[in-house]
C-alpha cells in the first residue's frame, strides 16, 4: 500500500518533471535514425539502442532526483514517516523502470523489426533497468552534486560497458557473462535475434538475482550514509 | 513517555563527544522545553530520540521500548518538523499533505481543516514554491501533525513566523496539549519556552545544568523583592522593597497610600537571566 | 579586474576539488575512448561487415567536437545549478560581479577549455585539408556551443532533475550534425536552424563562405538569444 503510493507520487513527480516529454523526443529521434538503417545493420543497433538508452535510463536520472529531495529535505520527512529504506528505493526502480519499458517498446514497435520476442524484451528491459536504477543509488549516496554524481558513474560505466565488448566473441570471452550488464545485453540481444529458452531462463534469473542483491546492498549503503548520519 | 538515563553519543566522523551522561524524563501529556545555545547538543539529543542517529550509550526509552528495539513502526506514532521546511517544492499545499500522509497507517485529518487551522486554506491549490517562508513554516507543522501522532518533536516552531501566526502555531501546540499528546520542543526562544513548556531543561556543552518548571525557576532564581517606581514631591524615586512581610511595611504602604505610583515590578529572573547565570554565556 | 580575481578563484576552487579537476580532464578521456573506437572497432567493423568508415570521417570529427563541448556546457551549466542551490549564486550576484557578471564569468570559462578541447579533439582526429582558418573557426564555434549548451541548461532548469531531462534532450541536437545523411527535405531544413549542422557544414566544405558565415550567425544568434532572454527575466 505504501509502496504503491510512492510509486504513484514518483511516477506524478517524473511527468511533472518532464521525464515523459523528453523520452517521446527521443524516441522520436531514434526512430528517424532507425528508419534509415539497413535491415542487417538494424538488427544490431537496435537492440543496442534499446540496451543503452532507455534500459540505462535510471542511472542517468536517479542522482538528480535523490540530490533534489536531499535538497528540499523531504528525504528527512520520509526517514521519519513509516515509509520503510527499501519501499523508497524501490519505488523509485519501479517507476523508473516503467520509463525505461515505455520507451523501450516504442522504440522496437515502430522500428519495425520482425521478430521480436516482446516478453523476453519486457523482461529484459526492466531487469537492465532495475540494475543501473539501483547502482545510481549507491553512488549517489555519498555525493552533494550533481557533476560529483556524473563523475562517479564514470568508472561504473566502463567497468559495465568495456566487458560488453566480449559479445563480439573471442577465446573465452563467454567468461564475461558473469558481469550484469553482459548479461543483461545477451538477453536483449535475444529477444531480437532469438535465444534458447533454458539460456534465456538463466540469464533472467541470474539478472533477478543480481538485482535482489544489489537492492538488499543499496538499502543498506543508503541506511548508512544517507539516513543515519553519524 | 520519553525516558533517557546517563546517555553518552559521540560523532562517529568528528570523534567529538556531542553528549555526555545526559538524564531526563519527559511525562506523558507534557510540553517539555529543550533550551540552549547552538551547538550545545539539542538538536543530537532530538535526533537520538527520533531514531537518526545510532550507536548511543546508556538508555532512550520511547514510548515504552528502547529507542533501538523500535522498527520503522516507530513513526506511526510521532511527528516531526525540523526547524527549516522539508517540502516538495513542486507540489501545492494541499497534495504535499497527501503525499506525506498517505504512507500512514492512521486515518490523517483532512488537509483543507488543517490548512484552514494554519489560514492557509486559500492557498491550498498554490505550489509551495511560491510560498513564503512563513506559509512554508506552517504548511511544515501540520504536515508533521497531520496524522494524530502520540508523540511530537518541534524544532524551532515559530522561527521566521509573525506574531500573528506564531501566535496560531502556539494555539495549536497548547490544544495537543490538552488532547493529552506529549511535545518535545527544541528552541533558544526563551518566551516561547516560558509561554508553552511544562519544564524546561538548559543544556550546554552536551550536558543538561538545569531542569524544572519555568515559573519555579523564575521564582527560584529571582530577588525576593518589588521595585517601586513613584512621583513624590515632584520627583521621581524607585525604591525595592522584601517581599517578606511587605503588607507590613509602612514605608511600601505609606508610597502606595500617598505617592504617584509609576511601576510596580516583582523580581523574579527571566529565564534568559537564569540561562546566563547558571552557564555563563548567552544564548544563541 | 574583477574578472580577472573570480578566474583566479574559479581555478582555484577547481583545484581544490579534486572532482572538478577530474571533470575537466572528462573531455580528455572521451576523445582517448573515441580514439580506441576508431583504432580497433572501426578495423574490427570493416573486416566483419565490410563497412568503410572513411566517408564518413566529417561526422565522426564533428560528433567529437559536439559531444565534448556540450559536455562542458552540461557541466557548467549543473555547476551554475547546484550554485544556485547552495545559494552561492545569490551571493555573488550582490557582489559588485553583478549577476551578469557571474554568469559571464562561468560561461567564459568553460568556452575557454573548449577552444583548449576543440584543438586537442581536431588534432587527434585529424582530417588532411582542414587548414588553420578553419580549426580556429571549429575550435571558437565549439566555445559558442559550450555557452548555448550552458546557458540553455542553467535558464531552462529550476532545479536539478529538470536540469538532467534537458541535459538529456540537449543530446537530441547532435542528431542535426547528421542530418544532411538522411537526405530528409524537411530534416535538413529543420537542421539548419541548429548549431550543429553547421559544424559538420563546415568540416564538410571548409572553403564554402556561405557555410561559415551561417555557422557564425547561428551560433551567434543562439547565444544572443539566451542572453537576451535571460537578462530581461532580470527586470
Amino acid at each position: 500500500m505504501r509502496l504503491l503510493h510512492a510509486v504513484m507520487a514518483d511516477i506524478r513527480f517524473q511527468i511533472k518533471q518532464g521525464f515523459y516529454l523528453v523520452y517521446v523526443i527521443i524516441t522520436a529521434m531514434y526512430l528517424i535514425i532507425m528508419s534509415f538503417l539497413p535491415d542487417d545493420i538494424l538488427a544490431v543497433a537496435l537492440p543496442l539502442v534499446v540496451f543503452s538508452d532507455p534500459s540505462v535510463l535510471g542511472l542517468f536520472f536517479i542522482g538528480g532526483i535523490i540530490l533534489m529531495e536531499k535538497g528540499q529535505g523531504v528525504l528527512m520527512v520520509l526517514v521519519v514517516s513509516p515509509l520503510r529504506s527499501w519501499e523508497y528505493i524501490l519505488s523509485k526502480v519501479i517507476s523508473l523502470a516503467i520509463v525505461s519499458v515505455l520507451a523501450a517498446i516504442a522504440i522496437t514497435y515502430f522500428s519495425y523489426y520482425p521478430t521480436v520476442n516482446w516478453w523476453l524484451l519486457l523482461v529484459s528491459s526492466i531487469l537492465t533497468s532495475g540494475i543501473f536504477t539501483l547502482l545510481g543509488i549507491m553512488i549517489n549516496a555519498g555525493c552533494n552534486t550533481v557533476n560529483q554524481y556524473m563523475l562517479k558513474t564514470i568508472p561504473y560505466m566502463l567497468l559495465f560497458i568495456l566487458p560488453c565488448f566480449a559479445l563480439l566473441g573471442f577465446p573465452y570471452s563467454e567468461l564475461f557473462t558473469i558481469i550484469p550488464s553482459v548479461a543483461a545485453l545477451k538477453l536483449m540481444l535475444g529477444s531480437f535475434h532469438g535465444i534458447l529458452w533454458y539460456e534465456a531462463t538463466a540469464l533472467a534469473v541470474y539478472l533477478l538475482g543480481i538485482n535482489l542483491l544489489l537492492l538488499k546492498f543499496t538499502v543498506r549503503v543508503f541506511e548508512n550514509k544517507i539516513v543515519y548520519q553519524d | 513517555m520519553i525516558q533517557v538515563e546517563n546517555l553518552n553519543f559521540t560523532y562517529k566522523k568528528t570523534r567529538k563527544k556531542a553528549i555526555q551522561e545526559m538524564s531526563f524524563d519527559v511525562k506523558e501529556g507534557e510540553v517539555f522545553g529543550f533550551l540552549g545555545p547552538s551547538g550545545a547538543g539539542k538538536t543530537t539529543t532530538q535526533r537520538l530520540i527520533i531514531g537518526l542517529l545510532r550507536n548511543y550509550h546508556g538508555k532512550i526509552e520511547v514510548l515504552g521500548k528502547e529507542r533501538n528495539q523500535w522498527g520503522k513502526d516507530y513513526y506511526e506514532h510521532i511527528g516531526v518538523a525540523f526547524d527549516f521546511p522539508n517540502l516538495y517544492t513542486k507540489l501545492t499545499a494541499k497534495e504535499n499533505l497527501q503525499l506525506i500522509g498517505a504512507y500512514y497507517k492512521n486515518e490523517c485529518e483532512d488537509p483543507d481543516k488543517l490548512l484552514e487551522r494554519v489560514g492557509l486554506l486559500p492557498e491550498k491549490d498554490v505550489r509551495v514554491e511560491n510560498f513564503s517562508k512563513g506559509m512554508k513554516m506552517r504548511l511544515n507543522f501540520v504536515r508533521s501533525i497531520m496524522h494524530n501522532p502520540r508523540l511530537m518533536f518541534f524544532d524551532e516552531p515559530t522561527s521566521g513566523l509573525d506574531p500573528m501566526n506564531a501566535h496560531i502555531i502556539k494555539e495549536i501546540i497548547l490544544e495537543q496539549k490538552k488532547a493529552n499528546k506529549t511535545i518535545f520542543l527544541t528552541t533558544h526562544n526563551m518566551t516561547v519556552a516560558e509561554q508553552l513548556c511544562d519544564r524546561v531543561a538548559f543544556i550546554v556543552e552536551g550536558k543538561i545544568v538545569v531542569i524544572g518548571s519555568p515559573k519555579d525557576l523564575m521564582i527560584e532564581h529571582g530577588k525576593r523583592i518589588v521595585n517601586v517606581e513613584f512621583r513624590m514631591n515632584g520627583n521621581n524615586h524607585a525604591k525595592n522593597f522584601d517581599l517578606q512581610n511587605l503588607g507590613e511595611n509602612l514605608e511600601f504602604m505609606n508610597i502606595l497610600k500617598s505617592a504617584e505610583i509609576k511601576t510596580i515590578h516583582s523580581c523574579e529572573a527571566t529565564l534568559e537571566d537564569i540561562f546566563i547565570k547558571l552557564t555563563g554565556r548567552n544564548l544563541v | 579586474m574583477i574578472h580577472l580575481t573570480l578566474f583566479k578563484n574559479d581555478l582555484k576552487q577547481i583545484v581544490r576539488d579534486p572532482i572538478m579537476t577530474l571533470l575537466l580532464f572528462a573531455p580528455l578521456l572521451l576523445i582517448v575512448v573515441f580514439k580506441l573506437l576508431e583504432l580497433f572497432l572501426v578495423p574490427y567493423l570493416a573486416a566483419k561487415t565490410g563497412f568503410d568508415i572513411t566517408p564518413y570521417f566529417p561526422y565522426v570529427l564533428s560528433f567529437v567536437l559536439l559531444m565534448n563541448s556540450g559536455m562542458l556546457g552540461i557541466v557548467t551549466g549543473f555547476m551554475m545549478l547546484d550554485e544556485r542551490d547552495g545559494n552561492i549564486s545569490q551571493l555573488l550576484e550582490v557582489t559588485p560581479l553583478g549577476r551578469n557578471g557571474y554568469l559571464a564569468n562561468r560561461l567564459i570559462f568553460a568556452s575557454i577549455l573548449a577552444i583548449i578541447y576543440g584543438f586537442i579533439g581536431i588534432a587527434v582526429f585529424k582530417l588532411p585539408d582542414l587548414s588553420f582558418f578553419t580549426i580556429v573557426l571549429l575550435s571558437v564555434l565549439s566555445a559558442f556551443y559550450t555557452a548555448i549548451i550552458g546557458l540553455l541548461i542553467f535558464s531552462g532548469a529550476e532545479d536539478k532533475v529538470k536540469g538532467l531531462t534537458f541535459a538529456k534532450g540537449l543530446n537530441t541536437l547532435v542528431l542535426f550534425a547528421f542530418a544532411d545523411l538522411f537526405a530528409l527535405p524537411w530534416l535538413t531544413f529543420l537542421s539548419w536552424f541548429f548549431p550543429p549542422y553547421w559544424v559538420t557544414m563546415i568540416i564538410k566544405t571548409p572553403d564554402s563562405l556561405i557555410a561559415i558565415c551561417f555557422a557564425i550567425v547561428i551560433h551567434v544568434a543562439w547565444l544572443g538569444i539566451l542572453i537576451f532572454r535571460y537578462s530581461r527575466r532580470e527586470s
